[in-house]
Parts: structure tokens; sequence; C-alpha cells
């Protein structure tokens, strides 16, 4: 049931989106309680691929997901970053909502950031929506 | 060397994750089969599409081999390309991610326990990558 609450749109609907809405629809018939993430004020977090050049919105509104092809959405945050850096952050250990540096696979996502290969802006003054994007995105999480 | 795609291919990809000690530490959690449909080319000499069954537990390559279409179906991941692509990454000029991204190469499965074990699958591609290999097209 959850699981109708993610849609995949556009006429040609990128890999790179596919793939994130594969990852939210399967956490959410999964894990159910992610659910409430998807309730408070909309917003956009784009995510690219810098090293494909491809980006996709992923919009939160109105208590659905919509995932979409397209560099021209305006968006909130602006995630940016390789394709292996993107399909290894959803299972990053996280501390407050940021990277263990406790942990190797922290230390390595903090030193990326550090050197630019992952980009994050707007994380500050949409931290919240942010969040909620990573906890529909998380991997590996009970 | 083996030809790509064939049962002879397959075991020799079976031998090879099995004597990876690194595999076995990286995919220590992994449960699942995976079926990889090599899409059908007819410069290749095949007309119809090419499954190839692997049966990955805790670690271990179970058993692997060539599959029907009903039997590959049913693993828990079916993973399609086309044969070129399927050539570039065992060639390892293609990074099999990207192309995942680039939507040159799809999944069907739970992809967060997928993503979840990345170093797994990455393990598996390389040790694919490192198989002398001969293609059916060449």
């Amino acid at each position: 049931m959850t699981a109708d609450l993610v849609r995949v749109v556009g006429p040609e609907p990128s890999g790179l989106a596919e793939m994130l809405g594969a990852v939210i629809r399967g956490n959410l018939q999964q894990r159910p309680h992610l659910a409430r993430l998807l309730d408070g004020p909309p917003g956009v977090v784009r995510v690219t691929a810098s090293d494909v050049g491809v980006s996709v919105g992923i919009e939160l509104r109105d208590g659905a997901v919509r995932v979409w092809k397209g560099e021209d959405v305006p968006a909130d945050v602006e995630v940016a970053a390789d394709s292996a850096t993107l399909a290894t952050m959803g299972s990053v250990p996280r501390i407050a909502g940021m990277p263990n540096p406790l942990k190797p696979a922290g230390r390595e996502m903090i030193a990326k950031v550090a050197r630019g290969d992952l980009r994050v802006a707007g994380a500050v003054r949409h931290r919240k929506l942010l969040r909620r994007v990573q906890g529909l995105l998380r991997m590996g999480d009970p | 060397m083996p030809a790509f795609p064939s049962d002879e291919w397959l075991q020799r990809y079976r031998d090879a994750i099995n004597s990876s000690e690194s595999y076995r530490e990286k995919a220590a959690g992994w449960e699942g089969d995976i079926t990889y449909v090599i899409g059908a080319d007819a410069a290749a000499g095949f007309d119809e599409d090419v499954l190839a069954w692997v049966d990955l537990w805790h670690g271990s390559c179970r058993d692997a081999r060539l599959v029907d279409r009903d039997d590959g179906e049913r693993a828990a991941y079916v993973i399609s390309a086309p044969y070129s692509l399927w050539k570039s990454v065992l060639l390892g000029q293609l990074d099999p991610v990207k192309a995942m991204v680039q939507g040159k190469l799809k999944l069907r499965g739970d992809l967060p326990r997928m993503a979840e074990h990345v170093e797994a699958t990455r393990e598996l591609v390389s040790l694919a990558v490192g198989i002398a290999t001969t293609f059916a097209d060449e």
C-alpha cells in the first residue's frame, strides 16, 4: 500500500530515477513506519550523478513522493557525487543525521565532502527536508 | 578459454567466487540468487536472450549455470542488459553502477538490500572481469 505513494514520472524516466524510486518504494514496503517521513512541508532534493551527467528530482509533497529526471527543476537541496558514491551513501553509518566519524565508511564519506567529491548545497536551510529524504533512501537500518 | 555466455564460463565464475576470501568476507550477510539476462544478439550467434543464474549464499556460490526463462525469472534479482554491455563490463570498460544510473542496465529485485552489499557486488564484477574469456562474436 505504502509503495503506491511513490511515483517515478516523466516521459523518459532515467536509470537513476528508477533506482531511487525503487529504493524508496522498497523501504516503504519493508519499513512502513518510514511513511511518517512523507508528512511535512513540501520540498525538492535534486540528486546528480556527476560522472554521467544525470540529475533527478525527489519531491515530497502531499504525503507522497515523486521522482523525475531533469536538471531544470527548482530544488531546495542539491546533492552531487559520482555514481559509486551515490550508490553507497544510503548505507553510510550516521549519527544525528551526519556520517559517523567513528566508523570507516563514515570517515570516508566525510573525506569525500572535504575533497569536494560529494557536494551538498542547501542542507543548512532545509536540513529537515534532507533528513526526510535521507531516511527514505536509507539502507541497512532496522 | 571459456566463451561468454556458456555453462563453462559460469563454472569458472563459480570457482572464482568460491576461491575469493575477499568476496566471502564482503558477502557474509548476502542471501539471494541472481539471474543475468544477456540480451539476444544475432551477431554474437544467439537469437534469444541467454539467462545465466548464480546461486549466492553467505559468501559462496552454490551453483551457476544457464537456465531457461521460467527458472531465471524466479531469482531474487534479475539484471538485464544487451550482450554488448555485458561484454564491456567483462572487459573492464564499463562500471555496472554507472550503467544502472544511465538506465543501460536494468535491475529487478530488492534494490535497498543489494545497495547495502554494494562492496560484495563490486567484488562479483571484479571476479568476472578476472576470468580469461572469449566472446561469442569474436
